[in-house]
């Protein structure tokens, strides 16, 4: 979204957010992601977290810490923080009344074709998380220098794009967009191998026995597996281990 | 089929001969893909094409001719077919025109970005609507910027060889860039011109074995032309293309000096005729450059110092060559065999950039938009042509636009084609 009083000169990617929310604390580590990158001293963090996350670049950046997870799944009983997230953005910014903040949810949501008593979920959620946190205004924000530019090299046949390293998906460790974990119950499973078999991401093998292991580095919480099993012995707990 | 006409030595008497031919240009370019040892050929009939892949279905099916040949249910296909062998490693031959080339528009860029190099023909026929058959360059120039190297051809030697040449300069490690090489249809697909036919041994020795970089096995499996997503990566794998292309030209000036010593046929990037004393310098590409030399001699005779430049490779574009040839000329007379509709030719850009940064560039470079849809053009139209540019020079003025050149008497011909279409 762009919007302000005067004209926007910016285009496309944000190279020096001035806030940050990151929805995960998991992302904070992954290195595809690199949401603190280019915050600058006297900016703000905000982290969908319960506790306090130790980040690898200590910072001047005002940070705070809340589990709108946990909101979103009281109010309407999922995952999903579009609202909840929306809400803490506008609070944090100061410019975005509660009262806006209600009629972009309940007509933004009715676009989407969403039943009025889910809308007026989501209208809670909104509320509970502006309600969660303070306005932050922005100190004097210092951005890092600019970047040398340089030539590109002719590379030969090093600048095809040709993949040779075959199966390196697993290199991606999408483990970190887990907001829930399957876990086994080994007392109830009897090594049928059917979420061997559904897993579609491949994620789980099975250990001499027959019983499933879960890849929690890949496995990206998809619960294909949760449903499938025939004995419900596969549960589900918030995730946890994203560090 | 082909007559032979009579045989003559090497010029290097290295034992090796030339048979000399009375050759069509599709029977020419069918010639080149089996010197050539093509070893896949997808194919799909539109004409003026159809000829070429007519001939090589039947060498295939005689067996004369060593290799896979399929008829493909679309030029999409074609194309997908062509460029996906390439990338196993085969060397690979096919032909289009028009229509079908615009038809598997998609995979130029595909095929160009995963570094495949395979020769496709292109036989110019004019783009729809109104439908026609006959030529101009339109169909080509629209594949300009797809990363294929693009060469065109006068006549039908240069049809054949730069087959040769773009086998070798596209399997160059230095560019492993496909290419497109353009002959005029009818001007040259169904004309018959005296060919020098190189012996498979020459051809052999000129052009080694085509030696893919990361070739698909189905045991050593590779991603060719990777989604990427990141935006830099893309800069840079688009960048390496324009590096590789811009590497053709002296790649092609090694292996043209290599041709040359093999079978005493020169070629330089562009062909410069009657330049050196010439005041007015017209610019032209592929067959109607013909009816442009015969317009200049005919000048030249009437004491007007007229020369001509036709460019040969016009992708990558030979810019030195071209400065070398047009730099402290007056007048340029750029005719552009094509158009964008809405601004003028396309050449003529290319060749005013080219010229722009010169202390001594010319004063007038004259965008001219002729022979569209094979529409002649006259000795008249070249000489009106040359004048506008020379009186433009001595006023030292522009031009308003292109001239789009038109006689009487093709105007008084399209009145009465108007008056039976309207049932007037």
């Amino acid at each position: 979204m762009r919007l302000s009083d005067a004209p926007i000169l910016e285009r496309g990617h944000i190279f020096n957010p001035s806030y940050v929310l990151v929805t995960a604390p998991s992302l904070l580590f992954d290195p595809t992601v690199k949401p603190l990158e280019g915050m600058a001293d006297g900016s703000v963090l905000f982290v969908n977290s319960s506790k306090e996350v130790q980040i690898v670049q200590p910072k001047k950046v005002h940070t705070i810490y809340r589990d709108i997870t946990e909101l979103a799944l009281k109010h309407i009983g999922r995952d999903i923080l579009s609202a909840a997230m929306g809400a803490v953005a506008c609070k944090l910014s100061g410019l975005i009344s509660l009262q806006s903040l209600v009629d972009s949810v309940e007509e933004e949501l009715a676009e989407l074709g969403l039943a009025a008593d889910l809308i007026e979920k989501n209208v809670q959620l909104a509320k509970e998380c502006y309600s969660s946190v303070e306005s932050i205004s922005l100190r004097g924000l210092d951005y890092k220098p600019s970047h040398k530019v340089v030539e590109v090299q002719y590379m030969g046949e090093r600048g095809i794009p040709d993949l040779l390293s075959m199966g390196n998906t697993i290199l991606r460790k999408t483990g970190s967009w887990r907001v829930f974990t399957p876990i086994v119950d080994k007392n109830l499973c009897t090594a049928c191998g059917i979420c061997y078999i559904y897993c579609p991401e491949a994620c789980i093998s099975l250990d001499e026995q027959g019983y499933p292991v879960i890849n929690y580095n890949n496995c990206k919480g998809c619960l294909v597996c949760t449903v499938e099993c025939p004995r419900r012995a596969i549960k589900t707990e918030r995730e946890t281990i994203w560090s | 089929m082909h007559g032979r006409v009579s045989e003559k030595s090497d010029k290097n008497g290295e034992g090796d001969h030339m048979v000399l031919k009375m050759l069509t240009g599709s029977q020419a370019v069918a010639w080149a893909a089996r010197l050539a040892r093509a070893e896949y050929i997808p194919a799909y009939p539109i004409t003026p094409q159809t000829e070429i892949i007519e001939i090589l279905s039947e060498w295939v099916r005689k067996g004369e001719m060593e290799a896979i040949f399929v008829q493909m249910e679309s030029e999409h296909s074609l194309l997908t077919a062509a460029g996906t062998a390439a990338a196993t490693g085969a060397r690979v031959f096919t032909a289009t025109s028009s229509q079908g080339l615009l038809y598997g528009f998609e995979m130029l860029y595909s095929i160009a970005g995963w570094r495949a190099p395979l020769v496709l023909v292109n036989v110019a026929r004019a783009l729809a609507a109104p439908i026609t058959l006959e030529p101009d360059h339109n169909d080509v120039l629209a594949a300009r910027d797809s990363g294929f190297l693009q060469f065109h051809a006068e006549s039908v030697q240069e049809a054949l060889d730069f087959v040769l040449l773009a086998y070798r300069v596209a399997e160059d490690n230095r560019v492993l860039l496909p290419a497109i090489v353009n002959i005029d249809g009818f001007h040259l697909s169904f004309t018959r011109e005296r060919v020098d036919l190189p012996e498979q041994s020459t051809v052999d020795e000129f052009l080694p074995e085509y030696k893919p970089v990361n070739p698909i096995r189905a045991s050593e499996p590779v991603a060719k032309g990777i989604p990427v997503l990141i935006p830099p990566l893309y800069s840079f794998f688009k960048y390496q293309m324009h590096m590789a292309s811009r590497n053709a030209l002296n790649v092609f000036r090694e292996a043209a000096k290599d041709f040359e010593k093999m079978f005493s046929r020169s070629y330089a990037t562009v062909e410069e005729y009657m330049l050196d004393d010439a005041d007015t310098v017209i610019v032209m590409s592929n067959s109607f450059a013909a009816v442009g030399k015969q317009a200049v001699n005919a000048m030249r005779e009437e004491g007007r110092k007229v020369g001509l430049l036709r460019i040969r490779l016009f992708r990558p574009f030979p810019t030195d060559d071209i400065v070398k040839s047009l730099r402290g000329k007056k007048c340029v007379v750029v005719v552009d065999q094509n158009i964008s509709i809405g601004k003028g030719g396309i050449i003529c850009p290319e060749i005013a950039e080219a010229l722009y940064h010169l202390e001594d560039r010319p004063k007038v470079i004259l965008p001219v938009i002729a022979g569209l849809g094979g529409k002649s053009i006259s000795l008249e139209e070249f000489r009106h042509a040359v004048r506008v540019a020379e009186r433009l020079a001595s006023l030292k003025a522009g031009p308003d636009g292109p001239l789009l050149l038109f006689r009487e008497d093709e105007a008084m011909l399209v009145d009465s084609l108007l008056k039976i279409a309207s049932g007037g």
